[in-house]
């Protein structure tokens, strides 16, 4: 689903940001990505995502080489891949299930099927009732939710997620854990960028750990990182 | 999820132009004022392309007109028409590559023209013993620009005493009118690319208004030119209306100008024929139409390029 074999990054000045990473996600998998600030989560995301691409080593991701990737194929490895950030990225001016529809519309789908998918998708992050509710009128984890219905509604295989609980306190950044964990269960892998000890501690979940672009522990079920 | 046959998919193409001319006409309301300001743009530098059109076709059409009277005249010598010699001359005349048309002017013809010029004082002619005038023929060439390299040939022929085709004002006058050209071509692209520019910076605001929206696009997958039609068509009808405001404009000055010129003209014995309003108009609709639409389309391409670097 995802693999890093030897990658090194660097931004545009010359600075190291990652060096000489190699791991591999398989489908099914849920996995978090610790580290922090600065270590290089986000460079490891952007490379995922084609942000960006590898100074040298190879990114493959849902089986397509990202090194060769033309730029017009681009949006159609985005299709496959759903996207949430730590700050919802939500339109003001559209509502819950506007949200969600546009991301079906902007590709070109089916009006039939843009009427089908919403409310299942809604449904599914358990929001069912709010869909008319514009993003102002709904709470944190509440517009975390919108942007999760939004990522999943093209029934993507993968979900990426940027800091998803980084606005959130923490009974609700728990909720927003479980949704994952259910969403993962009905087999779409899931991987998480995060600083959100807690979280990564009580899931016990595949744990990645960057410090200064480097990968230092692979566990298959850690915690956020092991007292010296 | 994707209609796959022919049909399905231009129903979809069909969907999305709806899309994109409602999510343009969205853009040119919200961002109304900068709209606005953009339609300005386009008609001050439009106004500006389309006088220098209007003053660019008036100097071809007057080039053109002299042009079409550009014409050879070989005189002959003295006593060297004879019938035989001028049938001689005449056949050679037309053999010459680049001779359209070949009339002969006798001494008599010669005198009566003059007369005709003189009018009521044609009666100085009356004096004279014998015609003092030349015999002549008038050759009118294929292609005015080449009447120098023809007027050389003509003179090198048997009989021809000396060719006259005002080579001053003929030579003078096209090297102008290849300048104006010239020239006007440099100003058309300098002002074009100069409000290209203004146009590009105005619409980079409605752009700039949207990124949230654009990055959102960007990150579900939607295609950079599912992105960028939107802002493409808000540019072309700004400078379609643009075009449009300048055009009315200028085609009201230029006809008010028209007729106050021939008047003037008409009153001091000029005969410089300017191009009729109606004829001008198409011309100027034409090229306005096309630099506006063209001008609002790549600006505002030129504004969402930076915002679909992601």
């Amino acid at each position: 689903m995802i693999s890093f074999s030897n990658v090194n990054y660097s931004y545009q000045k010359g600075t190291s940001a990652l060096s000489d990473i190699s791991f591999h996600v398989d489908k099914g998998e849920f996995v978090f990505l610790v580290g922090v600030s600065g270590a290089g989560k986000s460079s490891v995301l952007k490379l995922i995502f084609r942000e960006t691409v590898a100074g040298s080593g190879q990114v493959a991701v849902l089986a397509r080489n990202l090194n060769r990737l033309r730029r017009r194929e681009v949006p159609y490895l985005r299709r496959q891949i759903g996207v949430v950030y730590q700050d919802f990225r939500l339109l003001p001016e559209k509502t819950a299930a506007e949200n969600v529809a546009f991301a079906l519309e902007v590709i070109e789908a089916n009006p039939k099927e843009i009427k089908r998918q919403v409310p299942r998708v809604l449904n599914l992050v358990g929001l069912g009732d709010k869909g008319a509710r514009y993003p102002h009128q709904l709470s944190g984890g509440e517009q975390q939710r919108v942007a999760m219905a939004r990522a999943l509604v093209n029934n993507p295989p993968l979900l990426v997620c940027d800091e998803p609980t980084g606005n959130l306190d923490p009974d609700t950044s728990w909720q927003i854990m479980t949704l994952l964990s259910q969403i993962n269960l009905l087999g779409t892998t899931v991987f998480i960028a995060t600083h959100d000890k807690e979280v990564v501690d009580r899931m016990g979940r595949r744990v990645l750990e960057l410090q200064d672009g480097r990968l230092v522990r692979d566990d298959s079920k850690g915690v956020y990182r092991h007292e010296a | 999820m994707y209609g796959m046959t022919a049909k399905g998919y231009t129903a979809m193409k069909l969907r999305n132009s709806v899309y994109y001319f409602k999510e343009a006409a969205t853009g040119i309301w919200r961002n109304r004022l900068m709209s606005l300001a953009s339609v300005i743009v386009v008609v001050l530098t439009l106004l500006i392309l389309g006088s220098f059109t209007l003053i660019n076709l008036n100097i071809q059409a007057i080039t053109e007109e002299i042009k079409g009277q550009v014409e050879i005249v070989a005189y002959l010598e003295d006593g060297a028409d004879s019938v035989d010699a001028l049938s001689r001359l005449r056949a050679e005349l037309v053999e010459l590559k680049g001779v359209q048309r070949v009339t002969f002017v006798s001494k008599e013809e010669a005198l009566e023209r003059l007369r005709e010029r003189l009018g009521n004082q044609a009666g100085i002619t009356d004096g004279l013993e014998r015609n003092p005038l030349p015999a002549s023929f008038e050759i009118r060439p294929q292609d005015p620009e080449q009447a120098a390299v023809l007027s050389d040939k003509v003179a090198r022929l048997a009989g021809v005493d000396s060719v006259d085709y005002g080579q001053q004002i003929v030579e003078q006058l096209f090297a102008f009118s290849r300048g104006i050209q010239v020239f006007g071509y440099i100003v058309i692209a300098f002002l074009g690319i100069v409000s290209l520019f203004l146009i590009a910076n105005t619409i980079k605001l409605t752009v700039y208004s949207r990124r949230s929206q654009i990055n959102i696009m960007k990150f579900v997958g939607a295609t950079d030119w599912f992105i960028r039609w939107p802002f493409i068509l808000e540019g072309i009808f700004l400078g379609l209306l643009g075009a449009l405001i300048t055009y009315l404009l200028l085609f009201f000055g230029y006809g008010f100008l028209y007729f106050r010129a021939s008047a003037w003209m008409y009153q001091n014995f000029l005969s410089v024929k300017m191009v009729v309003p109606e004829v001008a108009g198409r011309e100027l609709l034409r090229f306005l139409f096309f630099m506006g639409a063209g001008i609002g389309a790549v600006g505002s391409g030129i504004s969402v390029r930076r915002f679909l670097k992601v």
